[in-house]
Formats: C-alpha cells, sequence, structure tokens
C-alpha cells in the first residue's frame, strides 16, 4: 500500500449505474497505468488509499444532479459535503471514509472525488445516461492526475 | 386522572440492506405493543433457485449478503455435497475454514469498531468516535484489513469471493502466495487481544434475560461450519432435522419469516449461542482473554455480545494462524461431485448466528426445491422480547435515552440492517 497514486472505485457493477465508479476506475487506470481498487465500506476505501500520496475515487451519487453529471470534489481545497450524496447500499460511503480518514489522520496529500451522478440502481449494467458520461468521467480522472 | 401514553416509532429508513422499523406503545406504565418490524422487499432467492444448476448456488446464494457471503456459500455447498453423498478432501475443508475465520475477522471487526461501540461510548457514529480514539479505531481498522487479505488471498475478492465451489474449490493458492499473511495475523492476534481488553471495558447496561441459545456445536472444537445443532435447554439433533424441530412463519409486520423452536417458543443464534455452548473449546488463548476479562457461560446480558465478538475474533484470528503454518498446497483443489436425485442440508455459523440451507436437486442437478433460513430472521422474536424487557425497565427515562438503549439493543444482533438503524428517526406520541 505504498504506491505514489491509486485510483478507487466504489460501487457494485452489479446494481445498475452505482457500478459506474468501478467502470471508469478500470478504464483510467488501463490508460494511466494506476493501481486500481475495487471497495465498499469506509473501513476498505480508507485501507484501499493506505499511504498513498494521491487517491482519486469515483462514486456514483444519487440525488445530487441529472444523471450523467460529472461532479468534481478536491477533498483538499473544496469543502467536501457532509452528505455526499453517495448510491452506497450499506448507508456508509464516500463521504464516511473521507471523515474516518480526517479523524485517523490518513488523509492522502491528493484525494479528490469524483462523482457520476446515476439515474437506475438496479439490474446489470449502465443507463444510456450513464454510459454516456464515462468517457468525461474518465477525462475527469486524467486531468486530476495531469494536474496533480 | 388521563391515561398516560407514550408511543415510540421508528418509521423507516430506505436501505436495501436493510429496512426496519420499532414501535413501542406505553399506556399508564405498561407496554402494550413491541415491534420489532423488517419491511424490506422479499427478495425471492429460494423461489428463482428452482430450475438451476445445484452447481450454481454458491455464487447466488453468496449474493444475499455482502458482509457475509462466504457463510452462504458454506452452508449451500455443504448441503449440495451432502444430497449427492460425497466428502470433500480434509485440506479443502481446513482451506474453507480458513476462509471462514476471514469473514468472522472482517465481520466482527466492522461491526464492533465502527457500528456498536460507538452506541456504548455516546457517539453517534464510529467516525465520531475515530476522532476522539484514534489508536483504538485504527486497530480496527489494521485487523479489518487483515480479515480482508485472508478472504482476499482464498476467495479471490474481498466482497463476493468466488472460488468456493461444491466439491472444494476453483483454485487454492500456493504457499508462497500465502505466507505473506502470517505476520499480518500476528500483528492481528496482539490487536484482537488488545481488542478484546478495550471493549471489556465499555458500560454494560443490565439486560439479562435468559433465552434458548441455538448454535452449531462439536464435541472437540468451536464449531464453525461442522456439528450438530444444540441448544443450551438440551436440543441435540443432526442439521438434517432441522425441520423436526424449527418452524419458519409469516407474521404481519415483517417481510422475514420469524423463526421458532416447534412447540417451545423463541430462541436464538449467534455468538453468545455459541460461546453458551462451547466456551471451553476456543482456542486457548482466546479462552484465557475471556476469562481475563470476566467471561463465563452462560453470557445472557445480550449487550455483552460485542465482548464475546472480540473473543471470537481472538479465536478466528489464532485459528487461521495455525492452519497457515501448517499449509500445504492440497493435491486437488476440489472433487467431483456427480448430481444424485435427493435432499441435502447444510449449516454453518455465519458471523450474526447459525444460517440453515435445504435443496432437494433431481438426478440432473437441477434445484427443485430451496429453503434458505438466515440468522437474523431467527433472531427476530429474541431482538423483541430483549426490546420488551428494556423498555418495562427503563420506563423511567427519557424518549432520546430509550430510544438509544432500543437501538443499541438492536445492534446487539448484529442484524443486517444494523447500519439502517443507526439513522433512526423517532416519534414520540404522548397521547
Amino acid at each position: 500500500m505504498d504506491e505514489d497514486t491509486v485510483i478507487i472505485g466504489v460501487g457494485n457493477p452489479d446494481r445498475g449505474d452505482d457500478g459506474v465508479g468501478i467502470v471508469v476506475a478500470g478504464i483510467a487506470g488501463a490508460l494511466a497505468g494506476v493501481p486500481v481498487r475495487t471497495v465498499n465500506d469506509p473501513f476498505d476505501i480508507v485501507d484501499a488509499w493506505g499511504f498513498a500520496q494521491r487517491a482519486i475515487v469515483i462514486d456514483a451519487t444519487r440525488g445530487a444532479s441529472e444523471p450523467g453529471v460529472v461532479t468534481v470534489f478536491d477533498v483538499r481545497s473544496d469543502s467536501f459535503p457532509p452528505a455526499f450524496p453517495s448510491s452506497s447500499s450499506h448507508g456508509l460511503g464516500v463521504a464516511d471514509a473521507v471523515a474516518l480518514g480526517r479523524a485517523l489522520g490518513r488523509l492522502p496529500r491528493l484525494l479528490v472525488v469524483i462523482g457520476v451522478e446515476g439515474a437506475a440502481f438496479d439490474g446489470e449494467g449502465l443507463s444510456p445516461e450513464v454510459a454516456a458520461a464515462v468517457d468525461d468521467a474518465v477525462g475527469a480522472v486524467l486531468e486530476v492526475m495531469s494536474n496533480a | 386522572m388521563p391515561s398516560e401514553s407514550r408511543r415510540i416509532g421508528v418509521e423507516y429508513i430506505s436501505r436495501v440492506e436493510g429496512e426496519g422499523s420499532l414501535r413501542v406503545a406505553v399506556r399508564d406504565g405498561r407496554v402494550e405493543e413491541c415491534e420489532f418490524g423488517i419491511f424490506e422487499p422479499p427478495r425471492f432467492f429460494e423461489a428463482f433457485m428452482r430450475g438451476r444448476r445445484f452447481t450454481e448456488a454458491p455464487d447466488i446464494t453468496a449474493r444475499i449478503c455482502g458482509i457475509c457471503p462466504v457463510a452462504y456459500q458454506m452452508s449451500s455447498v455443504q448441503a449440495m455435497e451432502s444430497a449427492c453423498g460425497v466428502t470433500i478432501d480434509p485440506a479443502i475443508d481446513e482451506l474453507r475454514t480458513l476462509l471462514y475465520c476471514g469473514e468472522w475477522i472482517e465481520s466482527h471487526v466492522l461491526h464492533m469498531y465502527l457500528l456498536h461501540a460507538p452506541d456504548f461510548l455516546g457517539y453517534e457514529s464510529g467516525i465520531a468516535l475515530a476522532a476522539d480514539h484514534p489508536a483504538e479505531v485504527g486497530r480496527g481498522l489494521r485487523l479489518k484489513q487483515t480479515g480482508n487479505a485472508l478472504v482476499s488471498a482464498l476467495g479471490g475478492r474481498e466482497i463476493h469471493p468466488v472460488s468456493m465451489r461444491v466439491g472444494g474449490f476453483h483454485r487454492v493458492p500456493t504457499r508462497k502466495e500465502i505466507e505473506p499473511l502470517i505476520p499480518r495475523l500476528e500483528q492481528a492476534r496482539e490487536d484482537a487481544m488488545a481488542t478484546v481488553d478495550w471493549v471489556a471495558t465499555l458500560p454494560m447496561p443490565e439486560a439479562d434475560r435468559d433465552d434458548e441459545y441455538v448454535a452449531l456445536a462439536a464435541d472437540d472444537h468451536y464449531a464453525i461450519h461442522h456439528g450438530r445443532i444444540r441448544s443450551t435447554r438440551g436440543m441435540d439433533i443432526a442439521v438434517e432435522e432441522w425441520n423436526d424441530y424449527f418452524v419458519e412463519e409469516h407474521v404481519p409486520r415483517s417481510t422475514s419469516l420469524h423463526s421458532h423452536i416447534r412447540d417451545r417458543g423463541l430462541y436464538q443464534v449467534g455468538p453468545l449461542a455459541r460461546f453458551n455452548l462451547s466456551e471451553e473449546l476456543l482456542r486457548p488463548v482466546a479462552l484465557e482473554a475471556a476469562h481475563r476479562v470476566g467471561l463465563r457461560a452462560p453470557i445472557t446480558n445480550p449487550f455483552r455480545s460485542i465482548v464475546v465478538r472480540a473473543v471470537e475474533t481472538l479465536h478466528a484470528v489464532d485459528l487461521a494462524l495455525d492452519i497457515l503454518d501448517r499449509y500445504q498446497r492440497p493435491a486437488r483443489p476440489y472433487v467431483a461431485v456427480p448430481p444424485v436425485a435427493g435432499t441435502g442440508h447444510g449449516a454453518s455459523e455465519a458471523p450474526r448466528g447459525l444460517l440453515y440451507h435445504r435443496y432437494e436437486i433431481d438426478g440432473d442437478g437441477r434445484i427443485i426445491a430451496a429453503q434458505i433460513v438466515p440468522p437474523t430472521a431467527q433472531n427476530q422474536g429474541s431482538i423483541e422480547a430483549d426490546l420488551l424487557h428494556l423498555v418495562e425497565r427503563n420506563l423511567d427515562k427519557d424518549d432520546a435515552h430509550l430510544q438509544h438503549l432500543l437501538e443499541q439493543s438492536i445492534r446487539n444482533y448484529d442484524p443486517c440492517i444494523s447500519c439502517s438503524v443507526h439513522f433512526l428517526r423517532l416519534e414520540v406520541d404522548r397521547g
């Protein structure tokens, strides 16, 4: 867990658009040659970034905007919304991981969360609106990495 | 004088993992209503298993729970192996125990540190707890990582592992692959010991209520996936006899079936049941830790389940180390299991209690019928009995205190809706 940079996809690929984080993380990781992790509860998200200097977390959002809208939060410089509308089915999501990491003194130097608003959270595969947003989200990941 | 009434209603939280509610009504100092409802939509797993191949059961049922998929896989593969009359290789069976240890560690640690300990110390969440107790929560994080690593090494991935199959595993790891786990588990043993000592200091509400405790139990080890079904009131039956002794029934307030012992009534499964039935069979290091903090069977205060979970975590870590130390890659990962028409039963101890599966398959290996009895369904009656017991003894407390106590009490059972009840909303109608 001592990589410089990690990309973390959060979600469940068998729950419709909830899987978008995993799809985007996989593509961006392959393009950038950066390790990818897929996780769920906040303990595991904090574990996934470990002691990396830079971490980019991609998760589906629910109820934040129109389906397919990609939102980028720089956790260190923006105020991270305390109730990041994660689509996690476990009630514990990215906002909790950020809060937990902060409480434990375990936030990466650069931590960016990229949210992709979902349309449908059941069934297999992404909805058309969200599938169309994957390229934008991958682009957002690569842009964050090139600017960091 | 007008009658005085109090109503505590916790209505709804939308969450896929579980949707539950709590309703308590008190009239003139008497509890009139005390219901723990589960209204999670039915998922029909038992119905859609029909017609599927018997070999698909472990992968389908694993999807029932993201926290204890190994338990579902284990109960289903064992049921299928028993239906087909196949005995798996002892080395493979031991590897399954090792995988199960990983699940106990992951699940128990998540529950203790993030979901339950905050209740005892007056924090609203595990994150708030972490801010004031970073060393303790950091230790929990490290422990859980080791559980995850164990599941990942044997199961192929941390959540919904994919390696187990009817007859064994699809693939078994080499010694070289699993050796890096040994130093991590040695650290985990220290962390688990410290966890026992820490949770034993938590302030325990008084709530002793004797119950019939039911668990898988064996004569020579602390049972996880082998043994007979035994109870603290003398039941001692083979897994195959489940339906002769237990009854599942619908109750209006719940989409989950309620279970009881035929002609007898309530019972509970889980850590207290395992400990009360098999205390002396814990690994010596875990038994010693239990006794050091004053834990001795019978434990009838459900709030002390957090201490038993810590002891079981230590047991699982120590057992995993023992298996890893001796590990040599088994000669073959699985034995062939040709389908045989018949009925198979499987039971194992999920972190939150006994999980029973029963399947009927035909000669082509198609599933004709499936029955799955999860621990949370079995515990619903006891959860309600605890709530009633607590309300009756704490009527002098204001609604906020009472609600906190009741939610904490529900979490004693680590039900799969526990993450939901962290956000219960309280409505009080004083009539």
